[in-house]
């Protein structure tokens, strides 16, 4: 039955909806009835087996470690028992028992505070105890969280052999509450390889026939749909279609594949009968799925049916502020060269932060995460190493593409499953241990080699990117054109998407935009996909605009039009001349302050900018704040018009052959263990940067030990902490006392809206700050 | 889309960014307008009431048939003699957090004032859905307390807990707590309103039960939050 989806199969009703028929008092979790009252549970099942349903989900919905806190049974017990009553009641039929799992009930990162890990370890305890048990099958539904999902498709799929069914849930504007889309989650649990997926719950079977439609042009699995009873009251908990209603509504579902169909909220025997009347073992027609190359974030999807964008800016490799960032866990400066490219126009971002001195595997991790609380655009995975690799595409909520693998056989055997397990896309370099062939076929052989390879481990050809490498014109300018060749030769002999990365071409001649551009322009014309460039460059943007004008793929040059059109009338920048620093710092003119410091470094030395204008100019704004004669959004943009200031004077430094550092010293800012409201820390450490001090900022919820290793670690004098509520200035005094006992040589100041300075003092703080300008000073006094 | 909350209230906004009077410059006004604008568009207000019998128990307050209790004094005096109460649950979504969390890392100004916005946005939310409940009450001639929250007075926080899973907020409106009992998403409120069956307002001013009472720099300025 788990094999074949030709034919419609039932799935039961609601359990709940039962359960509260029943009259039986539910305490704190309706799972503890599989033991107190195995008989009703049973019974409930036996009514949907009775009534023809061909798979019962167990009434273990929610027996998970989080949700059975003092409830006084174990997940093993509560499992157990709920796999248990659902084999009992199929006992001596061909019904099949299926664990059921919902939602951890706690949010995941970056959302919440809960950790994919922890999720993991959750969603595994329940699977081992489900498959003990005799479970059939598992199925995950009402996630509205894809990385949950995932969670637990990787704890099904590490830890049993169970088949796995995935539904989600989805609210009317077709999103799940944390923005899901229908597509996302089509192709991304398609490529983690479960046996079928749909929706369940939040919405009744007119509702979700649209969903149901999209999803089945986005996957060729077998579709699950188990409906409410109609649309919910949310405020009476009741449901307003009948079950006959409901089943003739199912019908439409045939013609676009849907298989699988069962009820939710509301449902009843009563439903699942009229189902079996009129959808069981119903033909399902065939639908209009077609394979196609798409890479997604939860919320985002990129098909590359044209050229698509690859920004290359999150890489270190001759960048040496980037470095920096690296080295001092400056997320923040990751993430701005993110939004920036996306809002360049990128459609993915490589994403590489290989360097000797970090650990690349946290720093990856770290970066990752970063990016997807902040922007949509799916990730390019930019790494040799598998486990690197492999972490980072554990943790991706979407379908990402791993960059890379070569020829060569060890490389493939080592990364391709890593590829395949996690259901991601991968670039192919065109090399091997030979090096790279200058002649296009030679390098095409090395291509078709990696697709086989690539189609051995079961990665379709839709997922393969072939990089033909491009070569530097100044020293190989014969083998150019080799490498247009190999991309045209691979693409169309191959029929897979085409990447390579173009600045590279221009390496030891002048006017090196002119030579990208114009390479670029060659190489989409040859059958390029996917650029990899930086997209703030507007002449690469521009020749990608221009490339979909003249091959006919912006039809009517419609987009042309609309951004062209819109470029040449802006007006011009009115001059900054007459504007000092000082007064653009006071006024919060951020491009001023920056256009300003630029000019000013001509003439003044960078120190003498920072401690002569810069400096007072934001001791002046601190002061108005203090006097409440300027309030915090006044206090932040003057801030942040510093920064422009300071940054300016960073690319400068940068730009000077022996390293010399602004810097006024180094501070470790955490929101603490337990607190995920970081606002104000976020405001102190706007104010703090643009003092000229280098914040490490650990972000929120930040463990006690983190703390610890990374002052440490800095060597930082001063530490930061906040909290937020009075639960969690209790994790608060563990972090100092933590920092005490390690002896790390530092002063700590708090802040936060439950303190008070009496109390600081009492958790033993040196220093208790009211606000951000309070923090400047402390900082001030400590580091100077 | 959301459309049940079509203006922000201006005043409220800036009050949370700590306004007294100082000069608006014209493009801190408009940036205002955007945020304002900005967090229109990203929130996605839902909410939840319901109404439950409740009994008088020794240490707190029961809500009939579930294993709910509303323990300490405070919340005891609050509801005094009333038999039944509304919990109620608002939400703004996820997508307003991102956007604040996006723009702190791109424009910290706009960061600020866009959680102002949305911390208004959550009030106004509660506001509404409190003013349906007040309206079937009168209807009934009927009044209710003020919004009581878990963490007010000697009401713990943990209570919470009981009031997400009670109403399946994770479910019905994706309202779900951290480890540490903060919700997310973090601009939603929960709440207890009494249904009274005395015809005079018994309310009380909140900052009765505020454990921030003395501290609070809402009050210094004369004051609420």
């Amino acid at each position: 039955m788990l094999k074949n989806f030709d034919h419609v199969i039932l799935l039961d009703g609601a359990m709940g909806t039962m359960l509260q028929k029943s009259g039986v008092r539910i305490g704190k979790v309706p799972e503890a009835l599989n033991i107190t009252h195995p008989d009703i549970v049973i019974d409930i099942h036996r009514q949907y087996i009775e009534s023809g349903s061909d798979i019962i989900y167990s009434n273990t919905f929610s027996a998970n470690r989080y949700k059975l806190a003092h409830c006084g049974y174990t997940v093993d017990q509560l499992v157990t028992a709920g796999v248990k009553n659902a084999k009992r009641a199929a006992e001596g039929t061909k019904v099949k028992a299926a664990l059921s799992i919902g939602p951890v009930g706690e949010l995941l990162e970056p959302n919440g505070n809960l950790s994919f890990d922890s999720a993991y370890d959750i969603f595994r305890e329940m699977l081992i105890a489900g498959e003990k048990a005799g479970a059939d099958l598992v199925v995950f539904e009402t996630m509205t969280d894809l990385l949950e999902m995932k969670a637990a498709v990787l704890a099904a799929k590490e830890n049993t052999s169970l088949p796995v069914f995935c539904t989600m849930t989805f609210e009317e504007n077709h999103r799940t509450f944390t923005g899901v889309s229908v597509e996302s989650m089509a192709v991304t649990l398609t490529s983690l390889g479960v046996e079928a997926i749909g929706v369940n719950c939040s919405l009744g079977p007119k509702e979700i026939l649209p969903i149901a439609q999209k999803l089945s042009r986005w996957t060729p699995l077998p579709i699950i749909i188990k409906a409410n009873a109609g649309l919910p009251n949310l405020n009476s908990n009741t449901y307003d279609i009948s079950a006959e209603e409901f089943a003739e509504t199912m019908r439409e579902y045939l013609h676009c594949g849907v298989s699988i169909i069962g009820g939710c909220c509301g449902t009843t025997p009563g439903y699942i009968r009229e189902l079996a009347r009129t959808v069981k073992g119903q033909p399902v027609s065939n639908r209009d799925w077609q394979p196609r190359s798409v890479l997604c974030s939860a919320s985002h999807l990129v098909e590359v049916d044209g050229v698509r964008i690859i920004g290359e800016r999150i890489n270190p490799t001759g960048k040496k502020l980037f470095k920096e960032a690296l080295i001092n866990h400056n997320t923040g400066y990751i993430l701005t060269q993110g939004l920036e490219q996306v809002k360049a126009g990128a459609d993915i971002l490589d994403v590489n932060v290989g360097l000797p001195e970090i650990d690349e595997k946290q720093m990856m991790l770290e970066v990752v995460k970063g990016l997807q609380s902040v922007l949509d655009a799916p990730l390019q995975i930019d790494s040799s190493n598998p486990s690197v690799i492999e972490s980072a595409l554990r943790i991706y909520n979407g379908k990402a593409i791993v960059n890379s693998v070569n020829g060569e056989r060890k490389v493939l055997d080592r990364i391709l499953p890593v590829v395949k397990k996690y259901g991601a896309a991968v670039v192919g370099l065109t090399m091997d241990e030979t090096g790279i062939p200058n002649a296009a076929e030679d390098r095409f052989a090395i291509a078709r080699r990696i697709v086989e390879a690539a189609e051995e481990y079961g990665i379709p050809r839709e997922d393969i990117y072939i990089d033909c490498l491009t070569l530097t014109a100044s020293v190989q300018q014969k083998e150019v054109q080799e490498t247009l060749k190999a991309v045209k030769m691979a693409k169309e002999q191959l029929g897979v998407k085409t990447v390579l990365g173009v600045s590279n071409i221009s390496f030891g001649l002048p006017n090196r935009e002119l030579i990208n551009h114009s390479f670029l322009l060659l190489a989409m014309a040859h059958g390029l996909d996917c650029p990899i460039i930086n997209p703030n460059i507007k002449s690469m943007m521009d020749a990608v605009d221009a490339y979909n004008v003249l091959y006919n793929r912006d039809v009517g040059s419609k987009h042309y039009i609309e951004k062209h059109h819109a470029a040449v009338s802006a007006p011009q920048p009115k001059s900054k001349q007459d504007m000092t620093l000082s007064y653009a710092v006071v006024n919060g003119l951020k491009e001023a302050a920056g256009e300003i410091t630029g000019t000013l470094l001509q003439t003044m030395d960078p120190l003498a900018v920072i401690n002569e204008i810069l400096i007072p100019s934001l001791d002046q704004v601190g002061n108005d704040f203090e006097k409440g004669i300027i309030f915090l959004p006044q206090l932040i943009q003057s801030a942040t018009a510093a920064q422009a200031g300071f940054d300016q004077i960073k690319l400068a430094l940068a730009k000077q052959p022996a390293a010399r550092s602004v810097s006024k010293g180094k501070i470790v800012l955490a929101t603490v263990k337990g607190d995920v409201h970081d606002i104000g820390k976020n405001i102190v450490r706007v104010i703090l940067e643009n003092y000229g001090y280098d914040v490490i900022d650990l972000g929120k919820d930040v463990p006690v030990e983190t703390v610890v290793q990374e002052t440490k670690r800095s060597g930082a004098k001063l530490v930061g902490l906040s909290a937020l509520m009075t639960t969690t200035v209790v994790s608060m005094q563990q972090t100092i006392e933590a920092l005490h006992q390690s002896g790390a040589d530092c002063k700590i100041w708090v802040g936060g809206a439950v303190l008070t300075e009496d109390y600081a003092m009492k958790i033993g703080a040196d220093f208790y700050a009211k606000d951000a300008k309070q923090s400047a000073d402390i900082a001030k006094k400590v580091l100077g | 889309m959301n459309t049940l909350i079509q203006t922000l209230n201006r005043d409220e906004i800036l009050r949370y960014l700590g306004y007294n009077g100082q000069s608006l410059s014209s493009a801190l006004s408009e940036t205002i307008d955007t945020c304002i604008r900005r967090t229109l568009r990203a929130i996605q207000p839902k909410y939840l009431y319901r109404r439950f019998p409740v009994s008088r128990e020794d240490n707190g307050i029961r809500i009939v048939h579930t294993p709910v209790l509303l323990r300490g004094r405070d919340i005891q005096a609050q509801l005094g003699n009333c038999e039944e109460i509304y919990l109620l649950c608002v939400t703004l979504g996820l997508q307003i957090e991102r956007e604040i969390r996006t723009a702190m890392i791109l424009a910290p100004d706009e960061g600020v004032i866009l959680d102002s916005c949305a911390t208004t946005a959550a009030e106004q939310l509660a506001d509404l859905a409190e003013q349906e409940i007040i309206t079937q009450c009168r209807q009934e001639g009927k009044n209710t307390t003020w919004r009581f929250s878990a963490g007010y007075g000697d009401l713990p926080l943990e209570t919470q807990q009981d009031i997400i899973s009670l109403m399946d907020t994770h479910r019905k409106i994706g309202l779900s707590l951290t480890d540490s009992l903060l919700m997310t998403p973090a601009k939603s409120v929960t709440a207890i309103i009494g249904v009274t069956d005395t015809a005079k307002d018994p309310r009380r001013n909140k900052c009765d039960y505020c454990n921030n009472r003395a501290n609070c720099t809402f009050r210094k300025r004369g004051t609420q939050c």
